[in-house]
């Protein structure tokens, strides 16, 4: 456990030294900004498009850091020859992977929060606020989501390149988000030719979209019921825990 | 040496200075040449595609007023953003509507189209009172996006103006549609509606009604479209005693929809005055 904390503290540093979390944290302050003052026909108090819009962005910029972030922890180990030294403290395979996905969590968690806090301040400046059991909900999914996010990228560094890793998980998650409610419709209503494609896919690939709390949170939705909220919890946990055991299984007996 | 470099700076200043505004001005050209006048930011950005982000713009709007919920307006009672083939066949999108719903009460134990279920908004609901401005940025952003969408136009000047009860500001968004659009009876109609219930500006009611009227053909308008521009034309005649002419028009109306006992009443009420 201490092998674990230990790499991710090292690899978690990475945040504040990259300038990759400046720039987003920059750029969010700016258009938020920019989004507070906007004005519509001169109607005052439009709030609900600051929210959507300035939302969105957090998501994304935190996405883009979790992805970038993770996908190179692992060949960036190897293609520099520090994770020979590293394997011979003694640390395991096992211990490098969970270190180097703790460490890219956390760095994801940091920004997200960060950003998260800037938003929620920003939002409630304008118009009518947000529920704070909806602003909590919407944070604990967030740190789910990246958490996902995180393990998804460790797993597919295993055997990708830096380029191809980012770009799947990224293009992974516009495709979950878009059509995952068209992938559960197939579920439902399943044809028979496709139905075992249809199911496979929908087993297999990570559920972003059951991340993502922006809709409720900007039109004043109820709340989503404890069920759910413990559900998603625990279907992150075993997702997380399995795709990095699938991780591991891969660099197990990998010449690095 | 040195001369050498000095003279190629020079070359490359001079060069360089020329070439930026002779290429500019070859693309000022070029867009002008298009229809389009400025080089907006979507324009640059987006090139022709704003046009398609201008309608996901609109139908975003469209969303806002359904609570977030992307959803067919098949829900039986009045929506400012319904398509007037679903305002026509209303029992049968109701039942439709039912139908899906039923549907996707789903059965069985898989747990995670269970949860996706319970994450997404299926729920239908509407902006009310001040929660209506909610739906302008959007408007705003589709028009701006494309000037040529009079859709948005209407439906924007309609929630400016008649929801909001900002009626200026509704007028000015519809002269800028009316700039971009000067073929669009639509915008001509809002407009007159705007002075007519708003402003009670009967006169220029008039002016922009029959302005629509001149407008409309077959092949733009249907006689929905047509009876309401003669409607409130012959209304704002009746408004500032013109009664002969308010009935030219009334009439024209009673022609579109013979059945429209109401009209023929009314028709029958100031024949008699």
């Amino acid at each position: 456990m201490g092998s674990i904390f230990a790499i991710a503290r090292n690899s978690w540093k990475e945040v504040y030294r990259k300038k990759d979390f400046y720039v987003f944290f920059i750029l969010l302050i700016i258009f938020l900004l920019v989004l507070l003052n906007e004005t519509f026909f001169d109607v005052p108090g439009i709030s609900r498009f600051l929210k959507d819009v300035g939302f969105s962005l957090l998501w994304l910029f935190s996405l883009i850091i979790a992805v970038t972030f993770s996908a190179r922890q692992i060949p960036m180990e190897i293609s520099s020859h520090t994770i020979q030294p590293l394997l011979a403290k003694p640390v395991s395979r096992w211990q490098v992977l969970s270190g180097k996905f703790w460490g890219s969590t956390l760095a994801a968690i940091f920004s997200f929060s960060v950003f998260f806090i800037i938003f929620v301040l920003i939002a409630r400046l304008k118009g009518e606020g947000v529920e704070r059991m909806l602003i909590f909900q919407s944070y604990l999914f967030g740190l789910l989501f990246l958490s996902l996010v995180c393990a998804v990228s460790i797993f597919l560094s295993t055997f990708l390149t830096i380029s191809a890793n980012v770009t799947i998980s990224i293009l992974l998650y516009f495709f979950m988000s878009w059509f995952g409610e068209y992938l559960r419709a197939q579920i439902l209503f399943p044809q028979k030719i496709l139905a075992f494609f249809y199911n496979l896919t929908y087993q297999i690939l990570p559920h972003y979209e059951f991340y993502d709390l922006r809709m409720r949170m900007v039109h004043g939705w109820e709340p989503l019921p404890l069920w759910v909220v413990s559900s998603v919890f625990l279907y992150t946990l075993i997702y997380v825990s399995f795709i990095l055991m699938l991780g591991y299984l891969k660099i197990r007996k990998k010449t690095l | 040496m040195k001369k050498a470099v000095y003279s190629l700076t020079l070359i490359w200043t001079v060069s360089l200075i020329n070439l930026v505004p002779w290429i500019d001005n070859f693309n000022y050209d070029f867009i002008k040449s298009k229809g389009i006048a400025e080089r907006d930011i979507f324009f640059r950005t987006l090139g022709e595609a704003k046009a398609l982000i201008s309608d996901l713009t609109y139908l975003k709007a469209d969303e806002y007023y359904h609570g977030g919920v992307k959803h067919k307006h098949l829900e039986p009672h009045t929506c400012p953003f319904r398509d007037k083939e679903a305002r026509r066949e209303e029992p049968e999108y109701k039942h439709a509507y039912e139908e899906k719903h039923k549907q996707e009460k789903f059965s069985g134990f898989n747990i995670l189209p269970r949860i996706g279920a319970e994450l997404s908004i299926h729920a239908v609901k509407h902006l009310h009172g001040e929660e209506e401005k909610e739906v302008m940025p959007w408007l705003y952003y589709s028009v701006k996006l494309n000037p040529h969408n009079v859709e948005a136009y209407v439906v924007g000047a309609y929630w400016v103006g008649s929801r909001l009860g900002k009626a200026d500001e509704a007028l000015k968004f519809l002269r800028e549609g009316m700039k971009h659009n000067p073929d669009a009876w639509q915008i001509y109609s809002e407009a007159g509606n705007l002075y007519f219930h708003q402003k009670q500006n009967y006169i220029q009611a008039i002016k922009l009604y029959s302005k629509a009227e001149s407008l409309m053909s077959d092949k733009n308008a249907d006689k929905f479209d047509k009876s309401h521009t003669f409607t409130f034309l012959g209304a704002s005649y009746e408004k500032i005693g013109k009664i002969d002419r308010a009935l030219e028009y009334y009439r024209k109306d009673v022609d579109l929809f013979p059945s429209h006992r109401g009209l023929i009443k009314k028709i029958k009420k100031l024949e008699g005055k």
